[in-house]
């Protein structure tokens, strides 16, 4: 779940560099080289590649806490 | 406050979701996106013939005189069908600021506006790239020269006319130019949300009198109005994308079978739908009041507008990241409609003024 902290960071990242956020590396004009705007697009990914954040809360409740698993598919 | 759409805007929108579907698929907008120097002069001609461009023009320079509601209600489907284009800058911003220009050379280009062989761009932002009078310095004299330069200027290899503010000494100033006018240098920039931005420079440009799009003094009379329009604009189109958003991923935690399941059929992504409905339906609302306080002239309607924008680009982006989240995989590949979705709402949630900006004129509307 550290891919959400990812996530944010680098959303905040993108709103502190207002109209510049989007230029891609190599445009004039792109800020530290482009690489917030870069990180920015493929942060989405990191949360779903691997078990998605959502199975990553289910494990922690039912192995970790001991709380009842969710029923299984019909 | 009535905010239901009148029969006209209600045939508007089928019409455009029709007209978009077919002609601006989501695979049109991805091929537009990856060409540095795209733009779509077929579907610009197009639009014309249908009078968008015009909407917001009044009849005797050739448009059709519809209000800013109206123009809200396509700016919802262009934003679901990602619309790519200077249709914002020149049939929003533009056509209000000429309107209350007024004047032989603003009526001339109203006309060609409305026929869409004319397009005109916006020339605002500079270094600190904030949409506020004291950020756009540009040194303006008419009669002059002008040297200096805009950032993020967008379309500028497509249109044929330029509204550039910058600073006289008598306060802010306006100029129309025509993009031809020799001494102005366009530079792509290359952004990743596939809007077509452009560093102009100004090398020595002959300014003359009739240059002055308003009389010093009444610059902010005629961009004031047009700016406010621009983020109204905005915000329906991050609204529109934002419902398209909902629209898919609610439809693929119906269908999308997990563990002998839907997806859907899980707490966890059907609160994270109902979050993006909230999200979806706040964003939408916020807007369409705001439009209904500026057209009842209410004294708020400047705040109504700056919480409408502030409100839109944090719910919109919301939607889109949280999109991400409930289609899985599926909605990061290229071929998936919505990362062109989740650009279009970035985009728009920082032309006329990202939140931070609309915050602090909400926070001074009420005393702050």
């Amino acid at each position: 779940m550290a891919d959400e902290l990812g996530q944010r960071v680098l959303s905040l990242g993108m709103e502190l560099l207002g109209p510049y956020a989007a230029l891609r590396a190599g445009s004039p004009e792109a800020r530290l080289r482009g690489e917030i705007e870069h990180q920015y697009q493929t942060a989405w990914g990191h949360t779903l590649a691997g078990g998605t954040s959502e199975i990553q809360r289910t494990t922690i409740a039912v192995r970790a806490l001991g709380l009842p698993a969710e029923p299984r598919g019909r | 406050m009535d905010l239901a759409f009148s029969p006209a805007q209600t045939l508007l929108q089928q019409s455009a979701r029709t007209f978009l579907l077919q002609r601006c698929p989501p695979e049109r907008v991805q091929e537009l996106a990856l060409d540095r120097r795209g733009f779509a002069a077929d579907l610009w001609k197009e639009i014309a013939a249908l009078g968008w461009p015009g909407l917001l023009i009044a009849p005797e320079h050739g448009g059709s005189g519809a209000s800013l509601a109206d123009a809200l209600a396509l700016m919802e489907e262009l934003g679901r069908a990602c619309f790519p284009g200077p249709f914002v800058p020149s049939a929003v911003v533009a056509a209000t600021a000429l309107g209350l220009a007024g004047g032989r050379r603003a009526h001339g280009l109203l006309a060609g506006l409305a026929t869409g062989s004319r397009i005109c761009t916006l020339a605002l932002l500079e270094g600190p790239g904030r949409l506020a009078p004291e950020a756009m310095t540009l040194p303006i004299a008419a009669p002059g020269r002008l040297t200096g330069r805009k950032l993020f200027v967008p379309d500028a290899h497509a249109a044929t006319d330029l509204i550039v503010v910058g600073h006289a000494s008598a306060g802010p100033a306006v100029l129309l130019l025509p993009m031809g006018r020799p001494g102005i240098i366009a530079r792509p920039l290359d952004s990743m949300t596939g809007d077509k931005l452009f560093e102009l420079s100004f090398a020595d440009v002959e300014i003359g009198p009739d240059d002055l799009l308003a009389q010093p003094g009444r610059a902010w009379a005629v961009l004031g109005p047009a700016l406010r329009a621009g983020a109204l604009a905005r915000c329906a189109e991050m609204a529109g994308a934002a419902q398209r958003v909902l629209e898919l991923c609610v439809e693929h935690a119906r269908v999308r079978v997990q563990g002998g399941r839907p997806i859907g059929s899980h707490q966890a992504i059907q609160h994270a739908c109902a979050d993006l409905y909230r999200d979806v339906e706040s964003a939408r609302w916020l807007t369409w009041e705001a439009e209904w306080a500026l057209a009842s002239g209410r004294p708020d309607a400047d705040a109504t507008v700056a919480a409408a924008k502030a409100h839109g680009a944090e719910a919109a982006l919301r939607v889109a990241r949280r999109g991400h989240q409930i289609m899985g995989a599926i909605g990061y590949s290229e071929e998936h409609p919505l990362h062109l979705l989740h650009k279009r709402i970035l985009a728009a949630s920082q032309d006329m003024g990202d939140a931070a900006l609309h915050l602090e004129t909400l926070a001074r509307a009420i005393g702050l």
